[in-house]
């Protein structure tokens, strides 16, 4: 792939980059990246990858821009609401890069959707919020071959880590299984502080224009967590677990499957919490 | 005796299993915690009979999704609720 002028300046601080150079901008430009959920975790991660040049971008969600997300949902403006979040966020991607593509998968990840639409991409960015849809895209990336970038927030802290089906320690290795549904976490459990989104996204991104380019150590068989509260970082290194029902020696998981949604009660009212 | 739990060094009383840990260390949602002990993952059916020794490492992993799934708050006899029922778009 050659690049243009136009693109030479434009990629200039990635290309002086002797790890990236030329050669690593047109594997950007090749690259093609999905990201599950355009909420928290998501913008960030579509916008950043946007602006680095990958040049496919897929975005799945089902759901509309709701005012509530604008406090963390950076791709997303007070004008959007109402929106699907998809549109709302490939809007912004091509406005910063009209190199990118972006693709729109209008609808929420599901066991009967999933295989098709991750086999068309290199890297999956799990940014989804609730523990139905994480296993879920756990599972379809074990399945469908696909490498990915795993986050989750909750108050004030954040984590990640990154899954070579096959090769290194998956999700449920660590999780096993979404919890119990007569688990009731309360709403003091709840919330999140809007820039974590920002960080932990923003740390997927990076972990997915590392995998296209070939270059450093991904974050696998490493739980990285962050504690915005005290400003640290730690990582839980951990292995693959011999064991796991979807990645070890004799799986109990052989299929995809939806995981029942997980329901708490709140001063009242219903929230689904990943709380998480 | 002396563990470290979660990269910190914490004094706990001999002899405690990891549910008795969890209890202790005021786990409020234990079923939200994956447990690591010495780098080996606890089976959740092994919390009651697995005990924690001296210098031993443990490491609470807390499911972490999204914060909270959409909806709507509403203030609601004072207080903030969910609108909707089971996390549904309202």
């Amino acid at each position: 792939m050659n690049l243009t002028e136009r693109q030479i300046e434009r990629y200039s601080r990635h290309i002086i980059l002797p790890e990236v150079g030329g050669k690593g901008q047109a594997k950007l430009l090749a690259g093609r990246i999905l990201i599950v959920g355009a909420g928290g975790l998501g913008s960030p991660a579509a916008l950043y990858l946007a602006a680095a040049g990958v040049g496919t971008i897929g975005l799945a969600d089902g759901d509309v821009v709701d005012l509530s997300n604008l406090q963390r949902q950076i791709a997303h403006a007070t004008s959007d609401i109402g929106r699907a979040k998809v549109e709302s966020a490939a809007e912004k991607c091509r406005a910063i890069n009209p190199d990118v593509t972006v693709r729109l998968h209008p609808e929420h990840i599901r066991a009967e959707n999933a295989l098709a639409i991750f086999k068309e991409y290199d890297f999956v960015i799990d940014g989804t919020d609730s523990f139905a849809a994480k296993f879920l895209v756990a599972d379809a990336c074990h399945f469908a071959g696909k490498p990915y970038a795993h986050a989750g927030i909750l108050r004030f802290e954040g984590q990640a880590m990154t899954v070579i089906p096959g090769r290194t320690g998956c999700y449920r290795c660590l999780f096993h299984e979404p919890p119990p549904p007569n688990a009731v976490p309360s709403c003091s459990q709840a919330g999140v502080l809007g820039v974590l989104a920002g960080i932990m996204g923003t740390i997927q991104a990076a972990e997915a224009v590392k995998y296209l380019l070939g270059i450093g150590e991904l974050l696998t068989n490493r739980l990285l967590v962050f504690d915005a509260l005290k400003m640290t970082f730690r990582q839980v290194v951990f292995k693959r677990n011999a064991a796991c029902q979807l990645c070890g020696g004799s799986p109990s998981i052989t299929a995809l499957r939806d995981e029942a949604p997980i329901a708490c009660v709140c001063a009242g009212g219903r929230c689904e919490t990943a709380v998480t | 005796m002396k563990i470290r739990i979660n990269d910190l060094e914490t004094e706990i009383a001999e002899g405690l299993t990891i549910s008795a840990l969890l209890a202790e260390r005021k786990v409020k949602m234990p079923e939200m915690v994956s447990v690591q002990l010495n780098g080996a993952i606890v089976e959740r059916e092994a919390f009651p009979t697995t005990r924690v020794g001296e210098n031993d490492t443990v490491e609470f992993m807390y499911f972490m999704g999204g914060g909270m799934r959409g909806g709507r708050w509403e203030v609601e006899g004072g207080r903030w609720t969910l609108a909707g029922g089971k996390g549904e778009r309202v």
